[in-house]
């Protein structure tokens, strides 16, 4: 921090695709960038704002006169949308259409701030040309998925104006090909499609789409979905004057969706296009070609109501008022009422434990919750819906609650609950065999931005310990510690994860620290999501991978109770965001494999890509950066202590912005299938980052 | 910190402002071909909800043999339950493990179940986990699926206490629990026949849309009342006895809004209840006073307000914007009618957005000054109990706020008015420092002084301030407290290479040219190339009469400075500095120790 009275920096100019450009600015601009890095934090991962360093300097503008109310955009979301009317019964205003008129105060403040957002998602605005034409391609592409989806005729598809004369196509779909796939309901499979065809311009155009026209059952509900992973163009775009043109190839992840009188069926291929681009005039399509096409039908089960997974959460939470009350609205609805004091803030996740809590045999359900919402314990009646038990049970905690593990402590078999909170400790509570609970302990930890938990007997006596992760650190509860630098590839300045030893007796609860003895303190400040325990090497201990954020994951091999890093030995580094873990044998060879997830960001994807953004990076960091958009990570476990990712030929790693990614055998067919919950921050805007 | 602060501020409030970022992205489902590569049933299976998935877990929750899904998701509905209705031929056993040697729930029990198909044998492999996924802990029964015309020989379990079971005898479809080294039992619970047939999926679809769609007010009360600014406009002595006792409500409405109306309306009859809780209510009509005032006096009149209307300024909207920014992290445009319960000593107590219930109203009256546990109590909500303890909003973050604003005069104002308060805060310092550097930029460098001394009080090693203090000091001419303070700031930041150039400066200008040059000669270690630490250094030579190495440092600061007039302009000081000895005794200095050099000449030449 330079302090020099004179220092006076003007702010930077807002620039658009801004994460990404961000994380190379955050590279090259030095030492400052440092400081913008602690503050970005926020938008990629999920923890409360880091402490800052100094007063704002000012720049801010002062606030213009504002004369007259306006009403605000009626389509955002908003329960606080109130009515009114320029009539002055009250009566007659009800009854009146201008009352469902939405009012706030109008403030140019806010629409300062909605410009500079608008500002910062516009590529327009900052010179990074191959996103403008990005956009321009992918509103293209939306076009024609649109128009194929709502079975566009021959004529229709002849009327797109950007297709080139000379336009050549191979088959997007065709009929028959390889059925990779097949059991009751379901089939999957590789459509054969040929490259090449003889015919060109729009009559091809219509050819290859009409196929897809076709691929629709009429009266389907269809949806698809383009997404423009990669775009590269040969030179600089010409200045309109002199006729110049350039080429411009770009990739698409296409996701095609129908379903109608009990069938169901989807497209996804990857599409290689190649673009004329005329100055002033767009983007002319020369070729297209289809790659990885796999199509899955579906039939819905006789009898059923609905598809191979139905959302059944009415009729099974249904019967709880909290149900509909606290679990319903969703995290933006909380945002509006909790003060942000009592832990409250966007980036707020709350995890869910399952367990047996009142020895039934059946299966219950603890729910945390954000701040200022109490977490849910949830009884599984014999019919299949729950008893809210929150109260009666003594486990309705208001604090901010990022996850909770129902497991036997004592070993007196019943399910003890364990919860992370954001109060700073580990609350650890004794379940008294009816499913009622007592606190017996608060475990305190430095770090507030706690994560994920997962217990295991790592050091074999025969009772579970309990490992807990943290991604930021908090700086204000450790005003001792000079500041670790964040570097966004590979940070490792972020909480302390810790291993609590479980030394319980009757009279004492008591658990400690042992991160350090155990080993566990290597590589140990990561910015950790999530952890999971597995014996890879089938030595009989427990061994720990920890998923972090901004960089490496870590491997921990347990030797007899003590850890010792080896994610890179082991070949699962896996530079990227990593979200979460599960270890499953997807290939039946008697090894445990390893599920990282990952982000796969198609922004990141294109812009890590560009020459103007390597050569600010430099190729290496570059294409780090650029795998930290690719995806998930699927790793085999090869038994010799190493690993190999196999994520690209297995086709997992395409799951979007992703968290939990489980397994589980979904068609009870002996092969491990995979569930990804993904997206970040949905919002009222409809545009994206 | 002008750039970063910009560029993320930018950012950060786009999603508080309702921007999304990777929203709306359908979850995944991939389907294991056996073949090494997965399809993708996203689609098809009904799974790719456009939901902010987070947490989720498998689980055979009806005990049809299959594995439902429950996740959490940010968005609402928070928890979707999702069940199995595939239909396919395939069946699948399930075991609960109990330790004895092993800890109770046999977490670590590695579970592997032999499978004879035409092609040959091959195992399922299951480990007991206690936490996997992200924030998610599954179920602690195994699942297995058995295929379609596979036959299983039965199960090994590797036990965490090291224990090996071979288990058999086992039927496909069944439940069994398994005690460490004992044989199986069929679970006592059979699937429920009865399992609820679920309304429809429509259910927890509309209740989205019916929980989005209900019009409530929402009140936030603040555990602890939160000092805010003066409001523009604000009549804080209408009585005009001083300052008034009660609390005040402030609340903004708009003659278009039907709300606002009942609310007026409501409010314009109990002016007595009012008056025995000594509230006084100030309303600030947002409508364009240029247009609608007689509209608005209409209204008030109507509804038995005696005063006219009065307008809320862009200044006050504003003002309640960024407080009401402090409080919630979602940074909606305020609705109308909106107030904000303020206490006597200029205290936010408590938000109301939306229609206020006027029996509420009075209760939170009451309770403006219980004590924060109690009023933490008094939240709405839900009920439930707090592990935690309650916080406060620290008031250097709405100061900041306010600053970012442009708004200096205001900010300090505010600070002075709560300094109590301010002084519990961590980060007061920093607070009074940035005020203090508006000041600088606004030369207006007395109050600066003020506020550089108020940060190094709150923090007496904070060398920045000692060294602005240092600069504006000396800017003030105060050469001895310049001194002062540039030594403090040296003795917290060491190496900091400004702090010892300013320091050699301002003894230079003192006249101590010895301590000067010792303190230089420390900024020139730490920065050896730094050119006008050379040529402060040069200048002292020369006032000492060291023309010889002063000279040298002024080549160096010539050549590093590397511009074409560096060395005409350094040498005419240089000569100016040289020449406060007196010309003779330089000469005949520079002569005895150098007789040639044109320069030297040129430099002591009259």
């Amino acid at each position: 921090m330079s302090i020099s009275v004179q220092t006076n920096i003007p702010p930077a100019a807002p620039r658009n695709r801004a994460f990404w450009l961000e994380r190379c600015q955050a590279i090259c601009v030095g030492p400052l960038a440092l400081l913008l890095c602690g503050a970005a934090i926020m938008l990629t991962a999920c923890g409360p704002p880091p402490d800052g360093d100094a007063p704002g300097s000012g720049g801010g503008e002062p606030p213009v006169v504002y004369s007259g109310a306006q009403p605000a955009d009626p389509s955002s979301e908003s329960s606080h949308q109130l009515a009114g009317a320029p009539t002055k019964a009250l009566e007659a205003c009800e009854a009146s259409e201008v009352s469902q008129a939405v009012f706030h105060v109008p403030s140019k403040l806010i629409d300062e701030r909605h410009r500079k957002g608008r500002d910062l998602i516009d590529p327009k605005k900052d010179g990074w040309d191959s996103e403008v034409i990005s956009q321009r391609v992918q509103k293209q592409l939306d076009e024609i998925a649109t128009a194929v989806a709502s079975g566009a005729g021959a004529e229709q598809l002849q009327a797109f104006e950007w297709v080139d004369p000379e336009f050549t196509a191979g088959d997007l779909y065709a009929a028959g090909g390889q059925v990779v796939f097949q059991a009751p309901q379901l089939e999957v499979r590789h459509p054969t499609v040929v490259a090449g065809g003889e015919a060109r311009g729009k009559t091809r155009f219509s050819q290859v789409f009409g196929a897809i026209v076709e691929w629709f059952p009429s009266g389907a509900t269809t949806r698809t979905h383009v997404k423009t992973i990669e775009i590269k163009s040969d030179g600089a775009a010409g200045d309109g004057q002199t006729g110049e043109t350039r080429t411009t190839a770009t990739q698409h992840i296409v996701a095609l969706f129908w379903s109608h009188a009990g069938r169901r069926g989807s497209y996804h291929a990857t599409w290689n296009c190649r673009w004329k681009e005329i100055p002033q005039q767009g983007m002319y399509l020369l070729t297209l070609e289809a790659a990885d096409v796999e199509e899955v039908q579906y039939i819905d089960s006789p009898g059923g109501s609905g598809g191979w997974f139905q959302d059944d959460s009415a009729a099974v939470f249904g019967s709880c008022s909290s149900y509909q009350s606290q679990l319903v609205p969703g995290l933006n609805h909380w945002l509006r009422r909790v003060d942000t004091v009592d832990g409250m803030y966007l980036f707020a996740e709350f995890g869910i434990a399952v367990g047996d809590v009142n020895g039934d045999h059946r299966d219950d359900l603890y729910v945390c919750q954000p701040a200022g919402l109490p977490n849910r314990l949830f009884l599984q009646m014999e019919d299949g819906t729950v008893r809210d038990v929150s109260a009666e049970s003594r486990t309705d905690w208001k604090d901010q609650t990022s996850s909770a593990l129902l497991i036997d402590l004592d070993n007196d078999g019943d399910q003890d609950l364990v919860l992370a909170t954001s109060s700073r400790y580990m609350l650890v509570m004794e379940n008294d065999g009816s499913g009622h609970f007592e606190v017996r302990n608060k475990l305190p930890f430095a770090d507030r931005n706690v994560k994920g938990l997962s217990a295991a007997d790592y050091d074999s006596d025969g009772d579970l310990d309990i490992y807990l992760t943290i991604a930021f650190a908090d700086h204000r509860a450790r005003p001792d510690e000079e500041r670790p630098e964040f570097i966004y590839y590979n940070a490792n300045d972020g909480g302390a994860n810790v291993l609590f030893q479980n030394d319980i007796t009757p009279a004492d609860w008591k658990f400690t620290d042992v991160t350090v003895e155990s080993g566990l303190d290597v590589n140990n400040r990561r910015h950790s999501l999530a952890a999971a325990w597995e014996d890879f090497d089938d030595d009989g201990d427990q061994d720990l991978y920890v998923a972090n954020d901004y960089g490496q994951n870590c491997l921990y091999r347990n030797d007899g109770g003590r850890f010792t890093e080896i994610a890179e030995l082991s070949g699962t580094v896996d530079y990227g965001g990593g979200m979460s873990v599960d270890w499953l044998d997807y290939d039946r060879d008697g090894r445990m494999d390893l599920m990282v997830a990952n982000m796969f960001s198609s922004a990141g994807r294109r812009i890590t890509t560009q020459l103007n953004f390597l050569k600010e990076t430099g190729a290496e960091i570059g294409a780090l950066l650029n795998r930290f958009a690719k995806g998930n990570t699927l790793y085999k476990n090869l038994g010799d202590g190493r690993f190999l990712e196999v994520s690209g030929d297995a086709h997992v790693e395409h799951a979007r912005w992703a968290w939990s990614t489980v397994s589980g055998d979904w068609n009870n067919d002996g092969w491990d299938d995979l569930y990804v919950a993904n997206g970040y921050v949905t919002n009222t805007d409809t545009k994206d980052l | 910190m002008g750039a970063e602060r910009g560029l993320t501020q930018v950012l950060q409030e786009l999603l508080r402002n309702g921007g999304s970022f990777s929203g709306r992205e359908r979850n995944c489902c991939f389907l294991n071909m056996g073949n090494g590569k997965f399809a993708d049933v996203s689609a098809v299976t009904g799974l790719d909800f456009p939901d902010d998935g987070r947490a989720a877990v498998p689980l055979d929750w009806d005990q049809d043999g299959d594995l439902d899904l429950c996740v959490l998701n940010r968005s609402g509905p928070q928890i979707r339950f999702l069940r199995n209705q595939y239909r396919g031929a395939n069946r699948s056993i399930q075991v609960r493990l109990e330790g004895t040697d092993s800890n109770r729930d046999a977490v670590g029990a590695r579970v592997t179940l032999s499978v004879r198909n035409g092609e040959g044998t091959h195992k399922i492999l299951r480990t007991l986990r206690a936490g996997d996924g992200y924030l998610s802990q599954r179920t602690k029964w195994l699942h297995f699926g058995l295929g379609a015309d596979e036959h299983f020989d039965g199960l090994s379990i590797r036990w965490p206490s090291g224990n090996a079971q071979e288990v058999s005898s086992l039927a496909a479809g069944g439940r069994y629990i398994i005690r460490e080294m004992h044989p199986p039992v069929v679970a006592a619970t059979a699937a429920s026949t009865a399992a609820p047939r679920p309304e429809s999926m429509v259910g927890s679809q509309a209740a989205v849309a019916s929980a989005a769609k209900k019009v409530t007010s929402m009140r936030t009360v603040l555990d602890y009342p939160m000092p805010i600014p003066a409001l523009d406009g604000m009549n804080n002595t209408s009585d005009g006895r001083g300052v008034r006792k009660g609390p005040t409500l402030v609340t903004l409405w708009n003659t278009k809004c039907l709300t606002c109306r009942r609310e007026l309306k409501e409010m314009g009859t109990s002016s007595v209840a009012f008056e025995k809780h000594s509230l006084r209510v100030q309303l600030f009509c947002t409508n364009d006073p240029a247009k609608e005032r007689a509209e608005a006096d209409q209204v008030l009149r109507d509804y038995l307000w005696k005063e006219p209307a009065r307008f809320s300024t862009a200044k006050l909207e504003d003002q309640l914007q960024v407080i009401h920014d402090e409080i919630f992290d979602l940074h909606d445009q305020l609705p109308v009618p909106c107030s904000f319960l303020i206490d006597e000593r200029g205290r936010l107590s408590v938000i109301y957005k939306g229609a206020l219930d006027l029996e509420q109203l009075l209760e939170d009256v009451q309770s403006v000054d219980l004590p924060p546990a109690t009023r933490r109590r008094l939240k709405p909500l839900f009920p439930g109990k707090w592990s935690g303890s309650t916080t406060r909003h620290r008031s250097t973050s709405l100061a900041m706020a306010m600053m970012d604003q442009g708004w200096v005069k205001e900010t300090l104002e505010f600070t002075n008015r709560f300094e109590d308060v301010f002084a519990q805060d961590s980060d007061y310092h920093l607070l009074l420092y940035g005020l203090a550097q508006q000041h600088t930029r606004a030369e207006q460098h007395r109050i600066a002084a003020a506020l550089y001394l108020r940060a190094v009080e709150a923090k007496p090693d904070f060398a920045s301030a000692h060294f602005n203090l240092g600069v504006t000091f000396r800017l003030l001419k105060d050469f001895e407290a310049a001194v002062m303070h540039l030594s403090l700031a040296a003795e917290s930041a060491p190496n900091d290479h400004p702090t010892w150039l300013e320091l050699g400066k301002t003894l230079s200008r003192l006249g101590r040219i010895d301590e000067a040059k010792t303190q230089l000669a420390r900024a020139l270690e730490l920065e050896p190339d730094d050119a006008p630490t050379h040529f402060e250094f040069a200048m002292n030579c020369a006032i000492r009469g060291e023309i010889k190495t002063g000279i040298k440092h002024l080549k160096q600061a010539a050549t590093l400075q590397g511009e074409p007039y560096a060395d005409e302009r350094y040498r005419r000081q240089f000569r100016a500095g040289a020449q406060q000895i007196g010309l003779p005794k330089l000469r005949k200095q520079g002569l005895d120790v150098e007789p040639q050099e044109a320069l030297l000449e040129e430099l002591t030449s009259d």
